[in-house]
């Protein structure tokens, strides 16, 4: 009925309508057959037709375009998806092409000269005494060697010239000022001989009992013991008894009864009044001869005690000051200095080792010329202390020399500071010397700079010191700074895009990988085999991945892997963790797929199972797989970036994208160095928003929804 | 001509004219399973079928939806697995052919699908879809295998440029006429035609309908015609077998059939055709309900829920599907030999019987659980 039009021409024939047997064997043939009819049919009237292919309305003139072709042609129509492709293309030449034309590796360090002010010196005067032992003196005893600074400086104060020192011995010395910082000492084998003291020993009383005992040359006072009493009882301390003063010096129970006198009290002979008047004449100290005798006198609190001087001997110099070589070949013994010191006193010259040398006084030291050489001095001294802050090398005379005269000079007008040129050292970034190529320290003009702090000189000057280039700012030779290891910032940017891309590509592609397979085999197969998997699906779904992975970076850590086997682990842990999703998406896609009735008709067609999954079911499940991995790889970037910022992926120095984000981790890096962390992280953002613009671009070419 | 064999009776002999003979071909597919895998119910979707297709002839095999034409159509080319009975393809079993025999076989049964769009993979085009399978099977030495694919595509009206191209870019016309090449290409004896029309519009529909009845004289293919549509299955059928809820209920030449309709089913069925005429008056049967579950048959008749000439041997009995007029094969109690209503009456009242005590030996049972 629906068939009216055809009714008449295709004649329904009830009954059998077996047709040509023939034809069943081979239907090639009957086509062949029916062909050949064809084209007689067209010989006997060509006129008929002409070329149909030259039709206007011809469908062949429509130009065919495959699935493949139409997604194409859909993507570059989408700005989004074109903007970030080219943004793709440019990181990939970026990271993968650059390199090769950048003249710097990621991990060259770079180093620069900087001039860095270094207190290089100190000088100080010298107050600390050396003792200098004369030949052959005998060793002065400690107690005294230990006193002797403290005993000059005391002396210097006072004023005093000469002092007597005693050690726990009971031997005697005396220091006697020779100049300005030079002091002798001298072993002195005295006794005391007389003394006058504003009171004598007359008598002890012991209250208990109270028994007065006279000394021995006292004469005996006729109520004296009344009046001691009668002072202890008015706690008196002194009393009058006659014409004589009396005074009482308490010891617990027995008091000491001194009277005052006026007269000289000798230990040996008693001399006479010539004696006394020597004595009187030198009472503020010193020495005087008497009966062939050497007698010295020396004030002892209100009165003063006469040594009989029965000889002495000079034990050793005492000096502050410090002797310089100008040869550091030149050893300066103590007899040397000795020597030096006595000839400086004398103003002349001295021997010593066999040499003769020549003494010279100037302003702020002394000079020593050999005989021979009157021009280069062989040493010097003073009282100028300068000596090196830190490091190994030694100043020279010459460097000494100049900064005691500029010191001289600032101490003569007054002034805090000075300065003078001279030629310092040069440091490399391990602060050792840097060397020429004639293995000579190479040395540079500089101001050294003295400045006066309380007496103490401190000499500061600057120095050049090779250094290793660390954050600094965009210049010609670093486009991008250079990050806190001195390393070139844009290189590393380049290598560390090279490190997230090939990352993001291989864990993508594993994932892939595994994903279609187990999906694969799971969905196409069924049973208890995608129970199996699926099972499995979910387990790697439950696993906590960034625990597992932090453990794992704590295992690569210390198992101390290389870098590029750490980043192949890396890629391996995170494909593993991945690939669930993909599996599962896959499985989906196939079970949906293997339901559509082409899959039926290729069973029905008899192709191999094989076949099946490849030429029907993938290319199928395909589209759906590059939008999803497209989409992944912005994610293993973000991952990426997040385990090496932690520290758990790419290892310094390999570069990557987050360990160059890590290398400025404090707020204050963050603050001060945003020419470091943001290029990278602009990076990173550009390329993962890239990704999801072609993913969401390659989603909407492939969706037959979307129409061009 | 066709004629529906009795089990019993086919031999080998016969086999050489029936190029597909079922027999009491079932297939269950399971409703529920239980927690090691056993089914719990099932879908009788083809409950007990059996028909012959003579070499050369179109069957037709009408329905409602859900009557279990298709899965007869694709448990026949053996694309599911049957539950019991045989299918003979040139008297050989499809069933116990191994897996790579079943293989080997597939070109020479084809199968064409209802819906053209989704039976082509998107991603292939057009001439490796209908060539694939040439290659894997070999069906024509290589060098001739461009000119071939020409040929069969010229032989169901496509073009040959149309070769580079992708389903996408056909209509649903075109793509039915690539599904019939891509079957036709394999050279094969028998086409299952799975409601190769329904999704077309009514004038492609004639051009499908009628390229396949041009390639069926011209290659003596031989098809299975499984639709709804009465119209089309007249058009293009030598005999026609009408399913209702898995079973066949009427069986007969095109001609006898439409002329005679024995089954209440049937004759419902054809009173829906439409007549292209106005005035003409239209002597509707209306089937109250729809078609019960195939989960839950009802018993008896499978019909006799909404049948208009319910008896009560049809809801105890099965109906014996039988030869009422020669070649015209129905089930059906209203032809029942004399002798035969005599047997299904007493089985009814018997059956009846039965269920009567069983229901008021459940009364029973209620009323004591309730008196205690």
């Amino acid at each position: 009925m629906n068939f009216t039009e055809e009714n008449g021409k295709v004649k329904h024939i009830p009954g059998g309508r077996v047709g040509n047997p023939m034809a069943q064997q081979s239907i090639n043939e009957a086509l062949k057959e029916r062909e050949r009819k064809a084209r007689e049919e067209l010989n006997a009237d060509k006129t008929e037709q002409a070329d149909p292919e030259l039709a206007l309305d011809s469908t062949e003139r429509v130009k065919v375009l495959s699935p493949g072709q139409l997604v194409f042609k859909r993507f570059i129509t989408n700005k989004l998806a074109i903007v970030g492709s080219l943004i793709l293309i440019f990181m990939f030449l970026f990271a993968f092409v650059m390199p090769i034309f950048y003249p710097y590796s990621q991990t060259e360090i770079f180093y620069k000269y900087d001039n860095s002010l270094i207190d290089y010196a100190q000088a100080k005067e010298r107050t600390e005494y050396t003792l200098l032992y004369l030949d052959g003196a005998p060793e002065v005893h400690y107690s005294v060697k230990n006193k002797l600074t403290a005993t000059i400086t005391g002396m210097e104060k006072d004023g005093i010239e000469e002092m007597t020192l005693a050690d726990t011995d009971g031997n005697s010395y005396s220091i006697r000022k020779d100049a300005d910082h030079i002091y002798s000492l001298y072993a002195v084998d005295s006794e005391e001989y007389a003394s006058i003291s504003g009171s004598v020993k007359y008598a002890t009383y012991s209250t208990i009992g109270s028994v007065l005992t006279y000394e021995a040359d006292a004469e005996e006072v006729s109520g004296l013991a009344d009046a001691i009493k009668k002072a202890i009882s008015g706690k008196q301390k002194t009393f009058t008894l006659g014409n004589d003063e009396y005074s009482l010096v308490q010891d617990k129970k027995t008091y000491t009864v001194f009277r005052a006198s006026e007269g000289m009290n000798y230990n040996f002979e008693k001399q006479g009044e010539d004696f006394e008047a020597l004595v009187t004449e030198n009472e503020e100290g010193g020495v005087f001869t008497y009966k062939n005798e050497t007698f010295r006198v020396v004030p002892a609190g209100e009165g003063l005690v006469v040594y009989r001087v029965n000889g002495e001997s000079a034990v050793a110099l005492l000096t502050t000051y410090v002797f310089d070589t100008y040869d550091s070949s030149f050893t300066v013994s103590d007899e040397f200095q000795v020597a030096a010191l006595q000839a400086s006193l004398e103003g002349g010259s001295f021997t010593a080792g066999g040499t003769d040398y020549k003494v010279v006084s100037e302003e702020d030291e002394t000079l020593i010329y050999s005989a021979a050489d009157s021009t280069t001095p062989v040493a010097a001294f003073s009282t100028l202390v300068i000596r090196r802050y830190s490091g190994e090398d030694t100043l020279s005379l010459d460097f000494k020399e100049q900064a005691r005269t500029t010191i001289e000079e600032m101490n003569a007008s007054g002034s805090k500071t000075g300065s003078f040129t001279w030629p310092i050292a040069q440091v490399d970034a391990n602060g050792e010397y840097a060397y020429d190529e004639n293995g000579e320290v190479i040395k540079e003009d500089r101001t050294v700079t003295i400045t006066n702090k309380n007496g103490s000189y401190v000499m500061t000057a600057e120095q050049v010191v090779y250094l290793i280039d660390t954050f600094s700012r965009p210049t010609k030779e670093h486009p991008a700074g250079t990050d806190g290891d001195g390393m070139d910032v844009l290189s590393r940017m380049m290598y560390g895009g090279r490190v997230s891309l090939m990352v993001a590509f291989v864990v993508v592609i594993l994932e892939t990988v595994l994903g279609i397979i187990m999906g694969g085999i799971a969905g196409f197969f069924g049973g208890w085999v995608d129970n199996v998997i699926m099972r499995a699906v979910d387990i790697f779904y439950c696993i906590p991945s960034m625990p597992i992975l932090i453990i794992m970076g704590a295992m690569f850590d210390a198992l101390k892997m290389k870098p590029y086997v750490r980043l192949t682990w890396m890629m391996a842990v995170l494909g593993i963790l991945g690939w669930a999703g993909v599996a599962r998406l896959v499985r989906g896609q196939i079970l949906s797929l293997r339901e559509q009735e082409f899959m039926v008709a290729a069973e029905a067609i008899g192709l191999r199972s094989r076949k099946r999954i490849f030429r029907h079911l993938i290319p199928n499940v395909m589209p759906q797989l590059i939008v999803t991995a497209t989409s992944g790889l912005g994610g293993v970037i973000i991952t990426e970036s997040t385990l090496s910022y932690l520290g758990l992926g790419v290892k310094h120095p390999l570069a990557s994208w987050g360990t160059m984000i890590n290398s400025v981790s404090t707020a204050e890096a963050m603050k001060s160095y945003t020419y470091i962390w943001v290029p990278v992280g602009l990076l990173i953002c550009l390329t993962v928003v890239a990704f999801n613009f072609v993913g969401d671009g390659l989603r909407d070419a492939f969706d037959p929804k979307m129409k061009r | 001509m066709a004629e529906v064999m009795n089990e019993t009776k086919t031999t080998p002999e016969t086999a050489g004219d029936d190029i597909i003979v079922v027999k009491d071909l079932k297939k269950y597919f399971p409703t529920a399973t239980n927690f090691f895998g056993k089914a719990l119910g099932y879908v009788k979707a083809v409950d007990g079928v059996s028909f012959t297709i003579k070499r050369g002839t179109t069957m037709g095999l009408v329905g409602e939806s859900g009557c279990g034409k298709s899965t007869t159509g694709r448990t026949l080319l053996r694309l599911q697995d049957k539950t019991s009975g045989e299918v003979l393809f040139n008297g050989v079993d499809i069933f116990s052919l191994s897996k790579e025999e079943l293989r080997k076989m597939r070109p020479r049964i084809q199968i064409v699908f209802q819906d053209p769009f989704s039976s082509l993979s998107p991603r292939l085009p057009i001439g490796e879809i209908i060539g694939e399978a040439v290659r894997e099977h070999g069906i024509v030495p290589p060098e001739e295998y461009d000119d071939y694919i020409s040929r069969i595509m010229k032989a169901c009206g496509l073009q040959e440029y149309h070769k580079d191209r992708y389903p996408h870019e056909f209509s649903g016309g075109q793509r039915q006429r690539i599904c019939i090449a891509r079957a036709l290409a394999l050279n094969p004896e028998f086409i299952v035609c799975d409601e190769p029309v329904s999704a077309l519009d009514v004038s492609i529909q004639a051009q499908i309908i009628n390229l396949l009845r041009e390639l069926q004289q011209e290659f003596g293919l031989t098809y299975l015609f499984i639709s709804h549509d009465l119209s089309v299955v007249e058009h293009i059928s030598d005999t026609v077998g009408v399913m209702y809820l898995g079973n066949m209920v009427e069986y007969a030449e095109t001609d006898e059939l439409f002329a005679n309709p024995l089954h209440p089913y049937t004759k419902a069925l054809f009173s829906a055709i439409p007549i292209p005429d106005p005035d003409a008056q239209m002597n509707r049967i209306i089937l109250e309900g729809s078609i019960p579950s195939p989960a839950n048959p009802p018993s008896g008749c499978k019909f006799h829920t909404r049948c208009s000439e319910c008896m009560e041997m049809c809801k105890h009995c099965q109906p014996e599907y039988r030869e009422i007029n020669p070649g015209h094969f129905a089930a059906c109690h209203l032809y029942n030999t004399p002798e035969m209503n005599a047997k299904f009456e007493a089985e009814a009242a018997k059956v009846a019987e039965d269920k009567k005590k069983a229901v008021s030996e459940g009364k029973q049972v209620e009323a004591v659980e309730k008196a205690k």
